[in-house]
């Protein structure tokens, strides 16, 4: 089969492609208009930033564990380079609906609606009683958003590059010539204005609804890519030996090929990717507040299932595409652009092609958008809430408070399209290491908070900061000595203590502080305490006692 | 979606339930305390925890037998005794689709059965309290006190 890589060079997206793109982003602006006057309704915090507590089954199930763009650029980029073992890699997955929905689901939504909280810093601040906690919860999550954030505006402006009509170089190599790197500050442009103008007008809602569509995309997307793609190899276990002609036996077994020798996943790391998945979605700011916003228990049951069939339908088809992509565009200069090619590619003498090139396109283009408007709502409900509202000025007007949240979405996107200019390296380095240091810093603090009484403020505190120290600790030691060559590519590497990833670690080391922290302060105040751990007396009985427990 | 199924449900009442202190105390006959007095756990919070624990079992033992099969028949193969399954290599099969099917199921056994659905609060309103630094900086004056955003 001659290698079709140099006949990409001259395929160029046809115009239905591009226009595939600007449908979806114009379905997201509608949707966030549409948001936007469902935020009117009530309050403007708990609209803009919650939602109003109404989320239902489909809104939680396909948006709280945030797929993004790492879902389809990072990853197939990964099965592309280094073979079958990816999919063990990807396998924590399997458990990320139970964990994510059965573990702290009820009680946050619980503990959300007894003290009020639309943010998770609101939420540490009253279960604790201490705004000390919320601060610290407030900086850490800024921090490690910022660099999910970055990541994802790189991917929607490749994305937007490569679908731009006309271009006859797709690749992103050194002799580009200017037009390319025009095309992709254009996409850039236009995919910021977008996300950042429909987040700002619709808030919360407008992240979810637009996540939602965007997830149904996705799903119709990678179907039909599997189904092109995989016929086109000859099968999968074609695809698979003849991959294998090209690399080594390594592509179909562990720890996976690569042509410099590394060792992509020892059983160290497969252990530790188990728990990236598992516990970083657990612990993500951004599910924990989607889960918050639950309309009932019931949604988050339900979530569950519909969430589990969803993931199978994403993740082990993507996989089959990109071994067959390896058998058939073997030498592909930049993996990360995998998906797109295979989508023009597969597509390309088909009826319609272009347009259903564009339907493909748009799956990993809406999964950029969908977690960049989730992200800038937590960032911006960080700011605008957690620190200027409840730290520095409470008596600000609702419409203050309006115009700053629309101010600082515009500025959190400008600096992310700032750090984008010229673009960063290793989407999916930097997806992993914004997801380990949430995991690291919240998950304890937040389990402690829901199901610890003897939890303390200062315990929480602990938690937080060291697991994140940790972290940033072992990054810090990876950036500054050899390459170990375990685990991937990249010169944004942390040190593989033991041959575990720093997620360990820094759960190990969080959890250690929460505990000995807590132990060692002063127990929390009983009043508080009850307020959120005991039955609440029903309508019926003692109302009077009810109103003297409130502060 | 699972319309026509009984679910489990429990609605939260606080049912006074006979502590450790209780039943001492009608061991020894002493004097019980009156019920309204003692706080009890909130229904929520038990079943939310038995859930967690159950989830966190669950998780271990898929670790467990995936990055366990993977350790045995993953790593040192060759093309030789390479086999494959729908397509897949063999361990990809018996190591990942497998479980992740068995996983796919206890999802479903998990959502339908175990979970217990809980009654939820309607939400308070969203605290907005503490001195005001900017008036205070800007006006020379700090306004403290509770405010409560109206929901």
């Amino acid at each position: 089969m001659n290698d079709p890589v140099t006949s990409t060079a001259t395929i160029s997206p046809g115009f239905a492609t591009f226009g595939a793109l600007l449908a979806v982003i114009a379905v997201s602006v509608w949707l966030g208009a549409l948001a936007q006057k469902a935020v009117e309704k009530g309050s403007f915090l708990q609209g803009y930033f919650l939602g109003n507590r109404g989320l239902g089954v489909w809104a939680m199930a396909l948006t709280a564990t945030v797929q993004s763009g790492g879902t389809f650029m990072g990853f197939p980029s990964l099965v592309y380079s280094h073979g079958w073992i990816v999919a063990l890699w990807i396998a924590g997955y399997m458990m990320v609906p139970i964990t994510g929905f059965g573990v702290l689901g009820k009680r946050l939504a619980q503990l959300s609606r007894r003290t009020g909280a639309i943010t998770v810093p609101d939420l540490f601040r009253e279960r604790f009683g201490s705004p000390r906690a919320g601060l610290v919860a407030s900086l850490l999550i800024l921090f490690c958003m910022s660099f999910m954030m970055v990541a994802q505006f790189k991917a929607g402006a490749i994305l937007m590059k490569l679908s731009w009509p006309g271009t006859g170089t797709l690749a992103l190599s050194e002799e580009a010539p200017a037009d390319v790197d025009r095309a992709y500050l254009l996409g850039l442009a236009i995919f910021s204005v977008t996300v950042v103008g429909y987040t700002m007008i619709g808030g919360f809602l407008a992240s979810v609804w637009t996540d939602l569509f965007q997830s149904v995309l996705m799903f119709i997307g990678v179907i039909v890519l599997v189904l092109l793609a995989v016929p086109a190899a000859g099968g999968l276990e074609n695809a698979t030996r003849t991959a294998v002609e090209h690399t080594s036996v390594d592509f179909a077994s562990g720890p996976g090929y690569a042509p410099d020798g590394r060792s992509f996943l020892p059983l160290g790391l497969a252990f530790s990717f188990f728990i990236v998945w598992t516990c970083g979605g657990l612990g993500s700011p951004a599910g924990m507040v989607r889960v918050m916003a639950s309309n009932s228990t019931a949604t988050l049951r339900r979530s569950i299932l519909v969430l589990s069939l969803y993931n199978m339908g994403i993740y082990l088809p993507l996989i089959a595409v990109c071994i067959a992509a390896r058998a058939i565009m073997p030498n592909l200069a930049s993996s990360d652009e995998v998906v797109p090619r295979m989508a023009l590619w597969t597509t390309r003498d088909l009826f319609g092609g272009s347009l259903i090139a564009g339907l493909i396109m748009a799956a990993p283009f809406g999964a950029v958008m969908a977690t960049v408007s989730t992200y800038l709502v937590v960032i911006a409900s960080g700011l605008v809430h957690d620190v200027y509202q409840r730290l520095l000025h409470p008596s600000a007007s609702e419409r203050q408070l309006r115009w700053l949240t629309y101010g600082v979405t515009i500025f959190i996107g400008a600096m992310a399209v700032g750090a984008c200019i010229r673009p960063p390296q290793y989407l999916q380095v930097l997806v992993i290491f914004s997801g380990t240091c949430t995991a690291s810093a919240f998950l304890a603090a937040v389990l402690m908070a829901a199901y610890w009484r003897r939890a303390t403020a200062a315990g929480a505190q602990a938690a937080m900061l060291a697991g994140t120290g940790i972290v940033l600790v072992l990054y810090a030691i990876g950036w500054t000595s050899d390459d170990p060559l375990i685990g991937e590519a990249s010169t944004f590497r942390p040190h593989y203590l033991l041959g575990l990833h720093p997620i360990v670690w820094g759960l190990a080391a969080s959890t250690l502080a929460g505990i000995v922290v807590s132990l060692g302060t002063r127990p929390p105040e009983d009043s508080l305490v009850s307020k959120l751990f005991d039955a609440w007396p029903t309508a019926g009985q003692g109302n009077t006692a009810r109103e003297e427990a409130s502060p | 979606m699972l319309a026509g199924h009984t679910v489990r449900r429990r609605v939260s009442k606080s049912r006074p339930r006979q502590s450790i202190s209780a039943t001492i105390a009608i061991h020894r006959r002493m004097p019980v305390p009156p019920p309204s007095s003692r706080p009890t756990e909130d229904p929520l919070l038990r079943s939310a925890r038995r859930e967690a624990v159950v989830s966190g079992v669950l998780t271990a033992t898929a670790l467990v037998y995936t990055v366990g099969y993977a350790a045995r028949y993953a790593y040192n193969r060759s093309t030789d005794d390479l086999t494959y399954l729908f397509g897949m290599p063999d361990w990809v099969f018996w190591g990942v689709v497998v479980p992740w099917s068995v996983c796919l199921a206890l999802s479903f056994w998990f959502s339908s059965w175990f979970i217990e659905d809980d009654e939820l609060e309607r939400a308070e309103p969203t605290p907005v309290d503490g001195p005001d630094l900017l008036d205070a900086v800007l006006h020379g004056h700090s306004d403290h006190g509770d405010r409560r955003e109206t929901p």
